[in-house]
C-alpha cells in the first residue's frame, strides 16, 4: 500500500519533471551563452502550443509531422525574437539588465498580442492519445505522459549529442566560457546565437505541445515557466545536466510534499528546500563548480 | 533658463490637468462602472457580464434614459485578482466619475473594494461574489455601500451536501480546493460542515494553489481513500483539469460535483470526463422566463450558448436603474439607501428583495445542473431543507 503510494508519486513528479526538463534546458542554454534570464522563454512555449493546436485541428496533417511543424514555429518565432530584440542590444554592448527588460517585454507583448487576435478562451488539443489510464497494478499513468516523457529524453539526448559531438556544439561549448574569445577565434557568433535560440525554441515549443495537450491551451499557459527557471537554478544554471536533474528533483519534490506533507504548503516547503540547498551550494546542484558547462 | 522652461511646462500641464478634471465633473450622462474580468482565466464570464450590461443600457437610453439623462457605461479590467481590480474601481471612481460600480462576479476582488467604496460612499453591486464577508465584515456588521444580487457561500455548499446527502443518498466526500481562492475555501468549509451535520464524512481535503495544472499529487492520495463524490469547488478550468487527470489516476466511479465556478467551456476540455457530474448555480438558460433574454442576446451577440452571466449583467443594469429611480438622484448615500429597500424588484432572473441585514437578496433559488452529453442541462431548482 505505502510502496503504491510512494510509486505514483514519483510517477506523477517525474511527469511533471520531465516537462520543467524541456523547458530548463533550453533557458539554461540561452542563460550560459548570452548571460541574461530569458522571460521570454514562456512567450516561445506558448507559440508553439498554439501553433501545434491550430495545425492539428486547422490542417488534416496527421500527429507527429503536425508536432514536429509547431516546435519548427516556435523555434523560428525564437530566432526571430532574437534577431529583432536582442541582437540590436547585444551589437550596442548594452548592459545585461537591458536584455532582461527586453524579455519581459516581449513577454508580456506575446500574451496580450494572443488574448486580442486568439482570444483568451482555453483550446483544447483533439484527443490524438485515449485519455484511459495505462494501470500497472501498483501505479497508474496516462498514455500522454508516458509518451511525453520519452520524447522529452529523446530530444534532451539528441542535444547532449549535438552539443558534445559536432563541430557547433563545440562551438557552443566554447562561447558558453566567452562569447567574445569565441567570436575572436572564427566563430560566426551570429550564427551561433541564432542556432542556441533555434534549439531553445524547438525545446520550448515541445513543451507546449505537451503542456496543451495536457493541460490545454491559454495565454498564460507560458507562466509554467517560472518553476523551470526555479529548476535549472536549483540544478545549476548554464548546466544542462545539472537543469535535467534539477527539473525531475523539482518535479518530484513537489508531488511527495504535496502528498504526503501539506498540499496546502507545497510550494512554502519547496522553496524553503531549494533556498537551503542555494545556501550550502550556492552554484546550485551542478553549477560553475564542474568543469564542462554545457 | 532650462529650470524656468521645466517650471513653464509643468504649470501647463498642471493646468491642462485642472481643466479636464473640471470638465468631466459634471457630466449631462449617468456615469455606472463596471467592474469586469475582460482578460485573464475568468475572462469568459466577464466578457459575457458587460455584453449584458451594454445591452440593458442601449435599451434603456433608447427608451429615453433614467432621470432624463443618458446612461454612459465605463468598463475597468479586474483581471481576475484583488490588485489590478483595486486599480480599476479607484480609475471607475476617481476618473470617470461613476456613480455606482455594478460586478465583479469574484469574491476576493469585491472584498478589496469594500473599504474604498465605502470611503468614496459610491454603491458596489457584485454579480457572483458569494463569499458571505463581501457584504458582511468579521465582526458581523453590514459593509455599508457594498451590495451582491447572489446568494452566497454557505448557502451553496448547504445545497451541495444537501443534494449529495438525500438526493444522491452518498455519504463519503472528497475535497481537492484552491487555497488562494476565498470562493473555494469557503465554499469548502460549508459544503464540510453542512455533511457532517447530515451524517456524511470528509474523507480526504487536499489544496493547491492558483495557477497550478497538474492535480496528480493530490488526486493519487484522494483515490486511497475512496470516496464516493469529489468536490470541486474551483473554476471551470481546474475543475476540468483536476476531472481529467482524476479519471486517468483510475478513479472511475466518483462523481464530480461543484459549485458556480463551472462554464460550459469545460465541456471542451473534458466532456467525457464530466459525464454525469452535477453543478450548483443561480439559474439556467433553460428556465422559461429567461428564453426572451436568450433569444435577443443571441442576436445580438450571435452566442447560442451564452455563460449566464451575460444574463447577471443585464439584470444588474436594470435592478440599479430602479434604484436610481426609486432615489430619484444619483448622490451615493441616497442611491445606497435605495438599493438597501429594494422590494420585488422584477429582473428577468428572478425577483429581488434586499436584505438591509445582510445585503444579500432573500430567498433565491438554486438551480441544480448535471451534465449529459455535450450539454450542461437544467436539472431542478433547489432549496435546502432544514
Amino acid at each position: 500500500m505505502i510502496l503504491s503510494r510512494v510509486l505514483q508519486q514519483l510517477v506523477n513528479g517525474l511527469s511533471i519533471g520531465s516537462i520543467y526538463a524541456l523547458i530548463a534546458v533550453g533557458y539554461s542554454l540561452i542563460y550560459s551563452i548570452l548571460r541574461f534570464s530569458n522571460f521570454a522563454h514562456g512567450s516561445f512555449l506558448v507559440v508553439g502550443a498554439y501553433a501545434g493546436f491550430f495545425i492539428v485541428t486547422a490542417m488534416s496533417i496527421p500527429f507527429i509531422p503536425a508536432v514536429l511543424l509547431a516546435i519548427l514555429t516556435a523555434g523560428l518565432a525564437a530566432v526571430t525574437t532574437e534577431r529583432v530584440a536582442y541582437r540590436p542590444i547585444r551589437e550596442r554592448n548594452s548592459p545585461t539588465l537591458y536584455f532582461i527588460i527586453a524579455s519581459m517585454g516581449i513577454a508580456i507583448f506575446c500574451e496580450h498580442t494572443i488574448v486580442a487576435t486568439i482570444g483568451p478562451k482555453f483550446r483544447t488539443y483533439p484527443r490524438v492519445l485515449a485519455a484511459t489510464g495505462v494501470d500497472l497494478g501498483l501505479v497508474s499513468m496516462s498514455k500522454m505522459d508516458v509518451m511525453a516523457a520519452f520524447m522529452a529524453f529523446l530530444f534532451l539526448i539528441v542535444l547532449q549529442y549535438f552539443i558534445t559531438r559536432t563541430k557547433q556544439g563545440c562551438a557552443i561549448q566554447a562561447a558558453s566560457y566567452d562569447l567574445q574569445a569565441a567570436g575572436l577565434m572564427g566563430v560566426n557568433v551570429n550564427r551561433l546565437v541564432g542556432t542556441v535560440f533555434l534549439i531553445a525554441g524547438i525545446l520550448a515549443g515541445l513543451s507546449g505541445v505537451f503542456l496543451g495537450m495536457k493541460y490545454t491551451v491559454y495565454p498564460q499557459l507560458g507562466y509554467l515557466t517560472i518553476k523551470a527557471f526555479v529548476a535549472a537554478i536549483f540544478g545549476g544554471l548554464g548546466s544542462l545536466p545539472g537543469a535535467i536533474a534539477g527539473s525531475l528533483l523539482l518535479g518530484v519534490m513537489e508531488a511527495f510534499i504535496a502528498a504526503f506533507l501539506s498540499s496546502q504548503l507545497r510550494d512554502l516547503f519547496v522553496f524553503s528546500l531549494l533556498i537551503a540547498v542555494l545556501l550550502v551550494k550556492p552554484g546550485g546542484l551542478m553549477g560553475k563548480y564542474v568543469e564542462e558547462k554545457v | 533658463m532650462k529650470r524656468l522652461v521645466a517650471i513653464l511646462l509643468l504649470s501647463v500641464m498642471l493646468s491642462l490637468g485642472v481643466a479636464s478634471c473640471t470638465t468631466s465633473k459634471a457630466p449631462d450622462t449617468i456615469r455606472i462602472g463596471y467592474l469586469a474580468n475582460i482578460t485573464g482565466d475568468g475572462a469568459v464570464w466577464g466578457q459575457a457580464e458587460v455584453n449584458g450590461a451594454k445591452m440593458a443600457v442601449e435599451e434603456i437610453n433608447k427608451a429615453g434614459g433614467v432621470l432624463g439623462k443618458q446612461i454612459e457605461l465605463f468598463v475597468g479590467d479586474a483581471r481576475g485578482n484583488a490588485t489590478d481590480g483595486v486599480n480599476a474601481i479607484k480609475k471607475l471612481i476617481e476618473q470617470d466619475k461613476v456613480v455606482a460600480v455594478l460586478g465583479s462576479n469574484y469574491s476576493g476582488i469585491n472584498l478589496a473594494c469594500a473599504p474604498i467604496v465605502e470611503a468614496a460612499k459610491i454603491p458596489q453591486i457584485g454579480s457572483f461574489p458569494t463569499n458571505p464577508k463581501v457584504t458582511v465584515d468579521e465582526k458581523g456588521n453590514v459593509r455599508p455601500y457594498s451590495f451582491r444580487l447572489c446568494f452566497i457561500d454557505p448557502y451553496q455548499g448547504k445545497v451541495l451536501a444537501d443534494f449529495m446527502v438525500k438526493d444522491l443518498a452518498k455519504k463519503k466526500a472528497a475535497i481537492l480546493y484552491e487555497v488562494t481562492s476565498d470562493y473555494s475555501v469557503g465554499l469548502s468549509e460549508y459544503f464540510e460542515k453542512r455533511l457532517t451535520e447530515l451524517g456524511g464524512e470528509v474523507v480526504a481535503k487536499l489544496a493547491f494553489k492558483q495557477g497550478d495544472v497538474d492535480f496528480r499529487p493530490q488526486l493519487s492520495e484522494i483515490k486511497q481513500k475512496n470516496p464516493e463524490v469529489l468536490l470541486l469547488p474551483n473554476l471551470y478550468k481546474e475543475i476540468a483539469l483536476a476531472a481529467k487527470q482524476a479519471r486517468e489516476l483510475g478513479m472511475s466511479e466518483v462523481i464530480f460535483m461543484g459549485g458556480d465556478g463551472y462554464s460550459n467551456t469545460m465541456l471542451e476540455m473534458a466532456g467525457e470526463e464530466l459525464q454525469g457530474s452535477y453543478w450548483v448555480s443561480h439559474f439556467s438558460w433553460e428556465d422559461p422566463g429567461l428564453r426572451g433574454l436568450l433569444e435577443k442576446y443571441t442576436a445580438k451577440y450571435g452566442d447560442t450558448n451564452p455563460e449566464p452571466n451575460a444574463a447577471m449583467g443585464y439584470d444588474i443594469v436594470y435592478f440599479l436603474v430602479d434604484a436610481i429611480k426609486r432615489a430619484g438622484t444619483t448622490d451615493g448615500p441616497a442611491l445606497k439607501d435605495a438599493i438597501e429597500n429594494a422590494k420585488e424588484v422584477k429582473l428577468q432572473h428572478a425577483v429581488i428583495t434586499m436584505d438591509p441585514k445582510t445585503h444579500n437578496p432573500l430567498n433565491k433559488l438554486a438551480a441544480i445542473h448535471v451534465v449529459q452529453g455535450d450539454k450542461i442541462r437544467f436539472l431542478k431548482n433547489y432549496a435546502p431543507q432544514d
